[in-house]
């Protein structure tokens, strides 16, 4: 009896040693994902519970998502919102669906007359049955035979209320706007886009448009929304190795990796920041077709630039080299959102995404900063060393109160309706910035200094006070493109510089009254009100005809006590402003 | 080896109802290293569930079990039975340490082995109640 526990318990062991020498050399053999299935989220949730619930915190995961009771921000109770000679009307059918429908004003004021309603009125109807985005703006998708469409109207999250998506990007009012006559139905549909071939790559997993080339899709996405699979790859092939307990035990306790699957932090630097640069780095490919076949061949850990290259100033597009150059500032910084891999590209400092933000690890959803890095920890926490002490700080700064990324990364890049931090982390140069007609990290708090004051102030240890150029704002405010005006109304709105708010409002009030970008006017709302105005955002509306928001200014002006101003050479600079539209790349 | 299985029994029964009462506390003194990490309270509550029933099993089977076997099987069924009720709930306990989110510690391998155990000894146990009963 003993004898034959003794054998068993040794034949158990041998076996126990060749099944880990089997597993370990399995660990050992390259799995090659492309083309690998999915298994969505819920499957990852089962052994990641912990990863899984972070990952849920995040406005990744709410990226797209069918619209419910649950998911859907947006008022849906038979509101209104006019722009440009039509109504848009949102609210529920009997069976609870979301409905947007659009229709001419004055036909809108002619059927509530007669309490009839002709479908030849309305414009479009849609029923809203996905949803894009959760923490600024929500956009809403609704089906058109194969296709989805991006609806023009889509829900402000921050403003809780619904606004027109040509307020959304950098173009000029249709024409009509400023006549306060009806606009054309093609610009109401402006940004009415396809989804299947556009939107669909970067807010879900997996997909393929499953284009014909003739402009039909059978378009299929692995998940909704941006969930693990976007960052780790296909997961079936995973989770068939892993049902194994041995080979998870044999994983945890050598630390080996697992070639199954994309472990972010075990990449390459490059290859950590390609896996965010696929959506946060605007790129092109020569190979469009296969894209809207097939999708985005790149799986986590590829190296990007093997089926794409990042969009640079001078990117050229069936031969035109200047294709995308106005989605830079001269000096080639990128000046718009999801262009944050090029900022990071140009930036000397050598650090990846993941120094900074995190997936897993971070202290608020929104920008998703590493919990461990937060403030200039960041930096001074990390390579700057000498910096942690916040004497020294103070020192190199010259400045008090100040972060590390008000001077090395300035507000200069517009992203749907706000202006953000560029992501080339750099040494403020104004001068240099100036002659590239692009905003300084200086100059953007001391707006009434101009760059010439800021060179000589960083030169002389910042002990410098003489005013240099006290028309500045109202320079870019007025005469500069779409992205400069954005930037210095938004500038004019922060509270870190010392000249007077009532001069700031009454600029920001002409802006408001007079830019011809309906995005540059909602900006400059947004800064009003951050400067003290108390009236309720409702009180202005950026895509309000020229003549209602002469009216809406007028009656702000009064109840605010402050007068739009603008400088005494404010047609020369409207007449140096440039009115160029600049593509966001939807 | 019925003394033995006695005193296994009641010595592992006492020292579960303790890891019991300290569970309890956890939650009432709201211990977030306990509370905040699922994985440990699973294999907490498992050590305890596993601790008191195989303190009563091992009891169950020293004062009833061994008295239907034969002498011969009567040291390896106490053996076994000793080993899986100390072992098991032990394993579950030690396997809270260095977990990972999805799976216990590498000390969770020993709950297999003292199942195995536990699930022979059962088995001889349950062999001979259905023999015939013996003249002696």
């Amino acid at each position: 009896m003993r004898a034959s526990i003794v054998a068993l318990a040794i034949a158990a062991l041998g076996a126990s040693g060749w099944l880990v020498h089997a597993t370990l050399a399995d660990l050992d053999v390259p799995v090659d994902r492309h083309g690998g299935a999915f298994v969505g989220s819920g499957a990852c949730a089962r052994c990641h519970p912990d990863h899984h619930e972070s990952w849920a915190r995040t406005h990744h995961r709410r990226m797209t998502q069918v619209a419910d009771d649950e998911t859907m921000l947006g008022a849906f109770d038979g509101r209104t919102l006019a722009y440009g000679g039509y109504i848009a009307r949102m609210d529920r059918t009997d069976d609870g669906r979301f409905v947007v429908e659009v229709q001419s004003e004055s036909e809108s004021e002619s059927e509530s007359e007669s309490e009839s309603e002709s479908e030849s009125d309305v414009l479009a109807r849609w029923t809203v049955e996905r949803l894009v985005g959760s923490r600024r703006h929500q956009q809403l998708l609704a089906r058109e035979d194969d296709l989805w469409v991006r609806l023009p109207i889509a829900w402000d999250v921050e403003e809780q209320r619904f606004f027109h998506m040509n307020g959304a990007f950098l173009t000029a009012d249709p024409e009509g706007l400023e006549s306060s006559t009806p606009i054309a139905a093609s610009d109401y549909m402006r940004h009415a886009v396809r989804w299947n071939d556009n939107c669909v790559f970067c807010h879900n997993v997996g997909a393929e448009p499953r284009s014909d080339g003739r402009g039909h899709f059978d378009t299929q996405v692995a998940e909704l929304g941006v969930a693990c699979e976007a960052c780790h790859g296909p997961g079936a092939e995973h989770v068939r190795a892993n049902t194994s307990p041995l080979r998870r035990y044999v994983l945890h306790e050598t630390g080996r990796a697992d070639p199954s699957i994309t472990s972010p932090p075990r990449l390459a630097d490059a290859r950590q920041t390609d896996l965010c640069a696929r959506c946060h780095g605007q790129r092109i490919t020569s190979d469009v077709s296969r894209y809207l076949a097939h999708g985005d061949p790149f799986v986590p850990g590829d190296d990007l630039a093997d089926t794409s290259t990042p969009l640079a100033i001078d990117t050229s597009l069936h031969g035109d080299a200047t294709a995308f150059s106005a989605r830079f500032w001269r000096d080639g910084t990128a000046r718009l959102t999801a262009y944050e891999h090029q900022g990071i590209l140009q930036s000397r400092c050598g650090v990846t995404c993941g120094d900074c933000h995190s997936m897993h690890q971070f202290a608020d959803a929104r920008g998703q900063l590493r919990a461990d890095q937060i403030g200039d920890r960041m930096c001074a926490g990390a390579c700057h060393e000498e910096l942690a002490q916040p004497a020294a700080a103070v020192a190199h700064a010259g400045h008090e109160g100040l972060a590390c990324v008000d001077c090395h990364m300035p507000r200069i890049v517009f992203g749907i309706r706000t202006i953000h931090r560029s992501h080339r982390i750099e040494v403020p140069r104004p001068l240099a910035n100036e002659a590239d007609a692009r905003p300084d990290a200086c100059t953007l708090c001391h707006v009434d200094r101009d760059a010439g004051w800021a060179a000589d102030a960083i030169d002389h240890g910042y002990r410098t006070t003489e005013p240099i150029g006290a028309s500045r704002p109202e320079a870019e405010l007025f005469g500069g493109d779409p992205i400069e005006r954005a930037a210095m109304a938004a500038a004019l709105g922060r509270d870190d510089h010392e000249d007077d708010a009532r001069h700031r409002i009454g600029l920001l009030l002409t802006v408001m009254r007079d830019d011809r970008y309906p995005a540059v006017r909602g900006i400059a709302w947004r800064s009003a009100r951050a400067l003290g105005i108390t009236e309720p955002v409702t009180a202005f509306t950026a895509t309000d005809d020229a003549a209602t928001r002469a009216r809406v200014i007028a009656a702000l002006a009064t109840r605010v006590g402050v007068s739009p101003l603008a400088p005494s050479n404010v047609s020369e600079l409207r007449a140096r402003a440039d009115a160029r539209a600049i593509e966001i790349g939807e | 080896m019925t003394l033995l299985l006695r005193r296994v029994g009641w010595t592992s029964l006492l020292a579960w109802a303790c890891v019991g009462l300290a569970l309890e506390s956890a939650h009432g003194l709201k211990l977030a290293s306990y509370l905040d990490d699922p994985m440990t309270r699973q294999l907490c509550t498992l050590a305890h569930a596993h601790g008191v029933g195989l303190a009563i099993v091992t009891l169950v089977v020293g004062e009833l079990g061994l008295a239907i076997l034969p002498e011969a099987r009567r040291r390896g069924v106490a053996l076994a039975t000793a080993a899986a009720a100390i072992a098991i709930p032990i394993a579950f306990l030690l396997s809270t340490i260095d977990h990972t989110e999805g799976d216990p510690g590498i000390a969770i391998w020993i709950v297999p082995v003292g199942a195995l155990a536990l699930i022979a000894a059962l088995a001889v146990v349950a062999h001979a109640a259905w023999r015939p009963a013996r003249a002696d």
